[in-house]
Protein backbone atom coordinates (compact mmCIF):
# COMPACT_ATOMS: atom_id res chain seq x y z
CA UNK A 1 0.00 0.00 0.00
CA UNK A 2 1.41 3.38 -0.97
CA UNK A 3 1.22 5.83 1.88
CA UNK A 4 1.98 8.97 -0.09
CA UNK A 5 -1.61 10.18 0.38
CA UNK A 6 -1.06 10.24 4.14
CA UNK A 7 1.20 13.28 3.79
CA UNK A 8 -1.52 15.38 2.12
CA UNK A 9 -4.16 14.13 4.55
CA UNK A 10 -2.02 15.09 7.55
CA UNK A 11 -1.27 18.53 6.11
CA UNK A 12 -5.00 19.07 5.60
CA UNK A 13 -5.51 18.16 9.26
CA UNK A 14 -3.07 20.91 10.25
CA UNK A 15 0.07 18.85 10.92
CA UNK A 16 3.01 21.15 10.21
CA UNK A 17 6.08 19.20 11.40
CA UNK A 18 7.18 15.60 10.79
CA UNK A 19 9.66 13.95 13.15
CA UNK A 20 10.79 10.51 12.06
CA UNK A 21 13.08 7.57 12.52
CA UNK A 22 12.91 5.51 9.34
CA UNK A 23 11.19 2.17 8.92
CA UNK A 24 10.94 0.13 5.73
CA UNK A 25 7.15 0.46 5.58
CA UNK A 26 7.43 4.23 6.09
CA UNK A 27 9.89 4.76 3.27
CA UNK A 28 7.45 6.18 0.72
CA UNK A 29 5.78 8.47 3.24
CA UNK A 30 9.10 9.84 4.53
CA UNK A 31 10.32 10.31 0.94
CA UNK A 32 7.12 12.23 0.20
CA UNK A 33 7.54 14.44 3.30
CA UNK A 34 11.16 15.18 2.43
CA UNK A 35 10.15 16.35 -1.05
CA UNK A 36 7.94 19.10 0.31
CA UNK A 37 8.86 22.41 1.82
CA UNK A 38 7.73 21.44 5.30
CA UNK A 39 9.49 20.94 8.62
CA UNK A 40 10.91 17.41 8.46
CA UNK A 41 13.36 16.20 11.10
CA UNK A 42 15.16 12.87 11.18
CA UNK A 43 16.00 11.85 14.75
CA UNK A 44 18.65 9.34 15.77
CA UNK A 45 16.28 7.32 17.96
CA UNK A 46 12.60 7.27 18.81
CA UNK A 47 12.79 8.72 22.33
CA UNK A 48 14.62 11.67 20.86
CA UNK A 49 11.88 12.09 18.24
CA UNK A 50 9.31 12.22 21.04
CA UNK A 51 11.31 14.85 22.93
CA UNK A 52 11.62 16.97 19.78
CA UNK A 53 7.89 16.70 19.05
CA UNK A 54 7.07 17.63 22.65
CA UNK A 55 9.25 20.74 22.40
CA UNK A 56 7.61 21.73 19.14
CA UNK A 57 4.14 21.35 20.59
CA UNK A 58 5.10 23.51 23.58
CA UNK A 59 6.10 26.26 21.14
CA UNK A 60 2.75 26.06 19.32
CA UNK A 61 3.43 23.73 16.40
CA UNK A 62 1.50 20.60 15.43
CA UNK A 63 4.10 17.86 15.03
CA UNK A 64 3.62 14.15 14.34
CA UNK A 65 6.07 11.33 15.08
CA UNK A 66 6.66 8.55 12.52
CA UNK A 67 8.45 5.44 13.76
CA UNK A 68 8.23 1.66 13.62
CA UNK A 69 6.91 -0.43 16.47
CA UNK A 70 10.33 -1.55 17.79
CA UNK A 71 10.96 2.13 18.45
CA UNK A 72 7.71 2.35 20.36
CA UNK A 73 8.96 -0.47 22.57
CA UNK A 74 12.10 1.47 23.40
CA UNK A 75 10.19 4.73 24.01
CA UNK A 76 7.45 3.80 26.44
CA UNK A 77 9.16 5.75 29.22
CA UNK A 78 9.25 8.95 27.18
CA UNK A 79 5.61 8.51 26.23
CA UNK A 80 4.58 8.07 29.88
CA UNK A 81 6.91 10.48 31.67
CA UNK A 82 6.82 13.27 29.11
CA UNK A 83 3.72 13.12 26.89
CA UNK A 84 1.16 11.58 29.25
CA UNK A 85 2.47 13.18 32.45
CA UNK A 86 2.66 16.72 31.01
CA UNK A 87 -0.49 16.30 28.88
CA UNK A 88 1.40 17.01 25.67
CA UNK A 89 -0.74 15.80 22.76
CA UNK A 90 1.58 14.26 20.17
CA UNK A 91 0.14 11.89 17.56
CA UNK A 92 2.14 8.98 16.14
CA UNK A 93 2.12 6.97 12.95
CA UNK A 94 3.69 3.62 13.70
CA UNK A 95 4.41 0.85 11.24
CA UNK A 96 3.87 -2.46 12.95
CA UNK A 97 6.47 -5.18 12.84
CA UNK A 98 6.01 -8.66 14.17
CA UNK A 99 2.29 -9.28 13.71
CA UNK A 100 1.57 -11.18 10.49
CA UNK A 101 3.92 -12.48 7.83
CA UNK A 102 6.91 -11.22 9.75
CA UNK A 103 10.15 -12.37 8.18
CA UNK A 104 12.22 -11.45 11.23
CA UNK A 105 11.34 -13.43 14.36
CA UNK A 106 12.83 -10.90 16.78
CA UNK A 107 10.04 -8.40 16.03
CA UNK A 108 7.26 -10.83 16.96
CA UNK A 109 7.87 -10.78 20.71
CA UNK A 110 6.84 -7.15 21.22
CA UNK A 111 4.71 -6.94 18.07
CA UNK A 112 2.27 -9.57 19.25
CA UNK A 113 1.79 -7.80 22.59
CA UNK A 114 1.69 -4.30 21.19
CA UNK A 115 -2.08 -3.85 21.36
CA UNK A 116 -2.32 -5.27 24.88
CA UNK A 117 0.40 -2.90 26.08
CA UNK A 118 -1.27 0.14 24.50
CA UNK A 119 -4.60 -0.88 26.03
CA UNK A 120 -2.94 -1.28 29.43
CA UNK A 121 -1.40 2.20 29.16
CA UNK A 122 -4.76 3.57 27.98
CA UNK A 123 -3.21 5.00 24.85
CA UNK A 124 -5.81 5.08 22.08
CA UNK A 125 -4.86 3.53 18.72
CA UNK A 126 -6.40 3.06 15.30
CA UNK A 127 -5.40 0.95 12.33
CA UNK A 128 -5.03 3.12 9.27
CA UNK A 129 -7.55 2.40 6.54
CA UNK A 130 -8.47 5.84 5.20
CA UNK A 131 -8.41 9.57 6.01
CA UNK A 132 -11.19 9.19 8.54
CA UNK A 133 -8.86 7.22 10.82
CA UNK A 134 -6.31 10.04 10.77
CA UNK A 135 -9.00 12.60 11.39
CA UNK A 136 -10.47 10.66 14.32
CA UNK A 137 -7.05 10.04 15.87
CA UNK A 138 -5.93 13.67 15.64
CA UNK A 139 -9.24 14.95 16.95
CA UNK A 140 -8.98 12.63 19.96
CA UNK A 141 -5.33 13.61 20.52
CA UNK A 142 -5.98 17.34 20.85
CA UNK A 143 -9.30 16.94 22.65
CA UNK A 144 -7.96 14.62 25.35
CA UNK A 145 -4.41 16.08 25.40
CA UNK A 146 -3.02 12.55 25.21
CA UNK A 147 -0.78 10.83 22.69
CA UNK A 148 -2.62 8.71 20.13
CA UNK A 149 -1.27 6.12 17.75
CA UNK A 150 -2.21 5.32 14.17
CA UNK A 151 -0.91 1.87 13.29
CA UNK A 152 0.12 0.77 9.84
CA UNK A 153 0.06 -2.98 9.18
CA UNK B 1 31.71 26.02 41.42
CA UNK B 2 28.64 24.44 42.95
CA UNK B 3 25.58 23.57 40.88
CA UNK B 4 23.34 26.19 42.47
CA UNK B 5 26.00 28.89 42.06
CA UNK B 6 26.33 28.04 38.36
CA UNK B 7 22.54 28.09 37.96
CA UNK B 8 22.34 31.46 39.67
CA UNK B 9 24.95 32.99 37.36
CA UNK B 10 23.28 31.47 34.28
CA UNK B 11 19.84 32.75 35.20
CA UNK B 12 21.21 36.19 36.10
CA UNK B 13 22.92 36.36 32.68
CA UNK B 14 19.81 35.77 30.61
CA UNK B 15 16.58 37.69 30.07
CA UNK B 16 13.64 36.28 28.21
CA UNK B 17 15.22 33.03 27.03
CA UNK B 18 13.32 29.77 27.27
CA UNK B 19 14.96 27.28 29.66
CA UNK B 20 14.57 23.49 29.71
CA UNK B 21 16.15 21.76 32.69
CA UNK B 22 17.41 18.21 33.17
CA UNK B 23 15.60 15.68 35.37
CA UNK B 24 16.72 15.27 38.99
CA UNK B 25 18.52 17.76 41.15
CA UNK B 26 19.14 20.15 38.25
CA UNK B 27 15.41 20.88 37.97
CA UNK B 28 15.02 20.93 41.75
CA UNK B 29 17.90 23.38 42.19
CA UNK B 30 16.69 25.56 39.33
CA UNK B 31 13.25 25.84 40.91
CA UNK B 32 14.86 27.00 44.18
CA UNK B 33 17.36 29.33 42.55
CA UNK B 34 15.19 31.06 39.93
CA UNK B 35 11.69 29.80 39.23
CA UNK B 36 9.86 31.40 36.31
CA UNK B 37 7.06 30.44 33.93
CA UNK B 38 9.53 30.03 31.03
CA UNK B 39 11.38 27.22 32.83
CA UNK B 40 10.37 23.79 31.61
CA UNK B 41 11.34 21.38 34.38
CA UNK B 42 11.83 17.79 33.31
CA UNK B 43 10.74 15.57 36.20
CA UNK B 44 11.41 12.34 34.32
CA UNK B 45 12.25 11.16 30.82
CA UNK B 46 16.00 11.29 31.42
CA UNK B 47 18.01 12.04 28.29
CA UNK B 48 15.41 14.29 26.67
CA UNK B 49 16.58 17.76 27.78
CA UNK B 50 18.40 18.43 24.51
CA UNK B 51 15.65 16.98 22.26
CA UNK B 52 12.96 19.08 23.99
CA UNK B 53 15.16 22.19 23.78
CA UNK B 54 15.96 21.44 20.14
CA UNK B 55 12.25 20.98 19.32
CA UNK B 56 11.45 24.32 20.93
CA UNK B 57 14.26 26.03 19.05
CA UNK B 58 13.15 24.55 15.71
CA UNK B 59 9.57 25.65 16.33
CA UNK B 60 10.01 29.29 17.36
CA UNK B 61 12.28 32.30 17.01
CA UNK B 62 12.93 32.72 20.70
CA UNK B 63 16.28 31.76 22.21
CA UNK B 64 16.31 28.44 23.99
CA UNK B 65 18.70 27.20 26.66
CA UNK B 66 18.88 23.47 27.42
CA UNK B 67 20.33 22.98 30.91
CA UNK B 68 21.67 19.47 30.63
CA UNK B 69 23.62 17.15 32.92
CA UNK B 70 26.53 14.98 31.83
CA UNK B 71 24.69 11.72 32.59
CA UNK B 72 21.54 12.76 30.74
CA UNK B 73 23.58 14.03 27.79
CA UNK B 74 25.45 10.74 27.50
CA UNK B 75 22.17 8.83 27.62
CA UNK B 76 21.17 10.42 24.33
CA UNK B 77 24.34 11.66 22.71
CA UNK B 78 22.78 11.12 19.29
CA UNK B 79 20.63 14.19 20.00
CA UNK B 80 23.77 16.32 19.58
CA UNK B 81 24.25 14.84 16.11
CA UNK B 82 20.69 15.94 15.28
CA UNK B 83 21.43 19.44 16.59
CA UNK B 84 24.50 19.51 14.36
CA UNK B 85 22.49 18.26 11.38
CA UNK B 86 19.86 21.02 11.59
CA UNK B 87 21.87 23.67 13.47
CA UNK B 88 19.16 25.87 15.00
CA UNK B 89 20.68 29.32 15.51
CA UNK B 90 18.64 29.97 18.63
CA UNK B 91 19.76 26.99 20.70
CA UNK B 92 22.34 26.99 23.46
CA UNK B 93 23.13 23.79 25.34
CA UNK B 94 24.71 24.23 28.76
CA UNK B 95 26.11 21.01 30.17
CA UNK B 96 26.51 21.10 33.94
CA UNK B 97 29.28 18.54 34.17
CA UNK B 98 29.95 17.02 37.59
CA UNK B 99 31.12 13.74 36.03
CA UNK B 100 28.60 11.82 38.10
CA UNK B 101 24.97 10.83 38.62
CA UNK B 102 24.33 13.05 41.61
CA UNK B 103 20.59 12.47 41.83
CA UNK B 104 21.05 8.74 42.27
CA UNK B 105 23.90 8.75 44.78
CA UNK B 106 26.95 10.12 43.01
CA UNK B 107 28.03 7.17 40.88
CA UNK B 108 30.69 8.15 38.35
CA UNK B 109 29.43 8.84 34.83
CA UNK B 110 31.46 8.10 31.70
CA UNK B 111 32.25 11.81 31.67
CA UNK B 112 34.82 11.01 34.37
CA UNK B 113 36.68 8.93 31.77
CA UNK B 114 36.21 10.79 28.49
CA UNK B 115 36.67 14.48 27.86
CA UNK B 116 33.17 15.70 27.05
CA UNK B 117 34.48 18.93 25.56
CA UNK B 118 36.48 17.03 22.92
CA UNK B 119 33.60 14.68 22.18
CA UNK B 120 31.21 17.60 21.70
CA UNK B 121 33.63 19.60 19.57
CA UNK B 122 33.77 16.69 17.14
CA UNK B 123 30.08 17.27 16.33
CA UNK B 124 30.97 20.49 14.55
CA UNK B 125 29.16 22.73 17.01
CA UNK B 126 30.81 25.75 18.63
CA UNK B 127 31.78 24.44 22.08
CA UNK B 128 33.15 26.35 25.04
CA UNK B 129 34.42 25.19 28.41
CA UNK B 130 34.42 27.06 31.68
CA UNK B 131 35.39 26.08 35.20
CA UNK B 132 35.49 29.50 36.84
CA UNK B 133 32.37 31.19 38.08
CA UNK B 134 33.84 34.63 37.32
CA UNK B 135 34.02 33.81 33.58
CA UNK B 136 30.67 32.11 33.21
CA UNK B 137 28.50 35.21 32.83
CA UNK B 138 30.62 36.76 30.10
CA UNK B 139 30.71 33.56 28.06
CA UNK B 140 26.93 33.19 28.23
CA UNK B 141 26.26 36.82 27.29
CA UNK B 142 28.70 36.68 24.37
CA UNK B 143 27.35 33.35 23.10
CA UNK B 144 23.78 34.59 23.18
CA UNK B 145 24.77 37.58 21.03
CA UNK B 146 26.09 35.32 18.27
CA UNK B 147 24.24 32.77 16.15
CA UNK B 148 24.15 29.27 17.59
CA UNK B 149 23.94 26.48 18.15
CA UNK B 150 26.43 26.68 20.99
CA UNK B 151 27.46 24.24 23.66
CA UNK B 152 28.92 25.39 26.94
CA UNK B 153 30.43 22.77 29.25
CA UNK B 154 30.47 24.07 32.81
CA UNK B 155 32.63 22.16 35.24
CA UNK B 156 30.79 21.96 38.55
CA UNK B 157 31.43 20.21 41.85
CA UNK B 158 29.90 16.86 42.66
CA UNK B 159 26.88 16.74 44.91
CA UNK B 160 23.84 18.92 45.44
CA UNK B 161 22.16 20.64 48.33
CA UNK B 162 19.22 18.87 49.87
CA UNK B 163 16.51 20.69 48.02
CA UNK B 164 12.85 19.63 47.84
CA UNK B 165 11.15 18.28 44.74
CA UNK B 166 9.66 20.74 42.28
CA UNK B 167 6.26 21.40 43.88
CA UNK B 168 4.41 21.68 40.56
CA UNK B 169 2.44 18.99 38.74
CA UNK B 170 3.82 18.26 35.26
CA UNK B 171 0.66 19.54 33.58
CA UNK B 172 0.94 22.75 35.60
CA UNK B 173 4.55 23.18 34.42
CA UNK B 174 3.42 22.68 30.81
CA UNK B 175 0.39 24.96 31.09
CA UNK B 176 2.19 27.99 32.51
CA UNK B 177 5.13 27.41 30.15
CA UNK B 178 2.85 27.36 27.08
CA UNK B 179 1.05 30.45 28.31
CA UNK B 180 4.33 32.32 28.67
CA UNK B 181 6.01 31.09 25.47
CA UNK B 182 2.97 31.25 23.19
CA UNK B 183 1.24 34.04 25.03
CA UNK B 184 -1.94 32.00 25.33
CA UNK B 185 -3.72 29.44 27.51
CA UNK B 186 -2.29 25.91 27.14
Amino acid sequence: MSLKWVYTALREEGIDSFIWVPGSKLKELIDEIEQHDVCSIGATREEEAIGIAAGMHLAGRKPIVLIQSSGLASSLNAICELLVAYQIPVPFIISVRGMQNEANFVHTIFGQRLEAILQDLQIPYWYLVDEKDLSKALHSCYLTKKPVIVLIR
Amino acid sequence: MKCHDALHVIMASIHNEIVVSCVGYTSRELFQVWDRDRNFYLLGAMGLTVPVGFGLAMACDQKVIALEGDGSLLMNLGAIATVSRYKPKNLMIIVLDNKSYSSTGGQASASAFVELRKVLQSFDIETYFVDQESKLKKIIINSLKADGPHILVVQIEKGYREVPRVPLAPKQIARRFIKSVQNKEG
